[in-house]
């Protein structure tokens, strides 16, 4: 396909057009891929703590979903009644799926291991939810719906939920706390709740780790999730070889051949 | 044949990246079992603080229980020395006689109802309760990270990387036997 009369026959513009596809491919895909296998053993390498007597800083915590004790919180599309929720609403334009609207649940997620409850602030969380539903239909509205497919309506709606007592597996920054998030007292910014907003006295709070390394949900097993984020950075590692390749070729076939 | 070159260059730097992420990974799991040591370590030495109030609250009530409370003492200074040596087969041994003394210290002062309604003494009780189940959680965590260690460092490709740098397998934090032996409800009647 790229022999080198193909080649020669693009103009400058094509063929340097061609040239940072390919190179932009090859890059990020070691990037993502190298990254995404490191993520892997960092996940396998993170022994599970108990919550109350976790280490201060990067841990991998195993629990529950407690119910949320500020009330009900409902999902935006299907009025789910859930712990958290994230959603997506997409409409068709041509061949491509263009989000029209999308959200997450900003309300800490209570885990619970059956030691204690933690607090987990998904703002910037990595979620990997296999609680998910798709569905279609022809309208833009966003609250109220069903999840039953309509056929080929030109709006698609993806909806995540965790429910109570759905097992999650979660990474993070953890943090004890000198006195409970609700008394509005404390000095960690990811405590600073509104009065009311949870009345258990909950210590311990997860959120995203300032090093960079990764902030994690899944209600997947720590080896499904593993299993995935490898085959991600497989699919980067192919991404390099292929993007790599075309490149090289480019190259040889213009300047060399 | 330029794009065989290439694979060869793609093979070779990918190879460097992912030996490279070998080791760090091996060098942070070995800090990793240092850290759940260090973290267990804290909570030991606290409780060596708190065992002497105990015993001497306990002392106030238990004029003819010297001997349970000579035991505890003398099992807390065994776990001490284990601690302070680093020595994760004797302090597994000394924990498990520690225990066994202080559950015979609580079972005896179930005897003095003085003693149970010290304010003092339930204090300590519950301080040194709250110490035992963190200790027993980080006794876990630590067993987790050194199996970790222990795995990694045997499986391949890390095993070679293991063996070139002197990566060394640390040693699981085990209670006692008698510990972990089931109840005899027959001997709690003799």
């Amino acid at each position: 396909m790229l022999d080198k009369f193909t080649v020669q026959s693009f103009d400058t513009l094509e063929f340097w057009t061609f040239m940072v596809w390919a190179t932009c491919a090859a890059s990020l895909g070691l990037y993502k891929g190298l990254k995404s296998i490191s993520h892997a053993r960092l996940i396998e390498n993170t022994p599970t703590s108990k919550i109350r007597s976790a280490p201060q800083g990067y841990v991998e915590i195993v629990g529950k979903c407690h119910p949320p004790l500020s009330g009900k919180i409902l999902s935006p599309l299907t009025q789910t009644d859930c712990v958290w929720f994230r959603y997506k609403v997409e409409k068709k334009n041509d061949k491509s799926w263009n989000t029209v609207k999308t959200g997450m649940s900003s309300q800490p997620i209570l885990c619970d291991d059956g030691t204690d409850i933690c607090a987990i602030f998904p703002k910037n969380i990595h979620a990997s939810i296999n609680n998910r539903t798709t569905w279609y239909g022809s309208t833009p509205l966003v609250s109220g719906i069903s999840p039953v497919h309509f056929g080929g309506g030109r709006f698609r709606y993806t909806e995540e939920l965790l429910q109570r007592d759905n097992q999650i597996y979660c990474l993070g920054n953890f943090i004890t706390l000198n006195e409970p998030l609700n008394n509005g007292r404390s000095d960690n910014p990811a405590a600073r709740l509104k009065p009311n907003e949870l009345q258990l006295n909950v210590y311990h709070t997860l959120s995203k780790p300032k090093d960079g390394s990764p902030f994690l949900l899944s209600n997947n097993s720590q080896s499904r999730l593993v299993a995935r984020i490898r085959r991600s950075g497989w699919i980067g590692i192919a991404f390099f070889f292929i993007g790599g390749g075309i490149a090289v070729r480019l190259l040889i076939s213009r300047f060399i051949y | 044949m330029e794009i065989v070159f290439f694979v060869i260059i793609g093979i070779i730097v990918i190879t460097v990246f992912y030996t490279v992420s070998l080791y760090n990974g091996l060098v942070s799991l070995k800090h990793g079992v240092s850290k759940a040591w260090a973290n267990i370590d804290v909570l030991l030495k606290q409780r060596h603080d708190e065992l002497p109030k105990l015993v001497e609250t306990c002392k106030q009530y238990m004029q003819y229980e010297q001997e349970t409370l000579e035991k505890v003492i003398l099992a807390r200074s065994g776990v001490s020395k284990a601690r302070k040596a680093g020595d994760i087969a004797a302090l597994g041994i000394a924990e498990g006689v520690l225990q066994k003394g202080m559950g015979s210290l609580f079972a005896v002062a179930e005897a003095y109802p003085d003693l149970k309604a010290d304010a003092s003494f339930q204090q300590l009780q519950q301080r040194i309760s709250n110490l035992e189940n963190s200790i027993a959680d980080r006794r876990e965590f630590y067993n987790e990270s050194v199996n970790n260690n222990n795995v990694r460092i045997e499986q391949f490709p890390d095993l070679l990387i293991a063996n070139i740098f002197n990566f060394k397998s640390a040693e699981l934090l085990e209670f006692e036997q008698s510990q972990t032996e089931d109840v005899s409800i027959k001997g709690l009647f003799d």
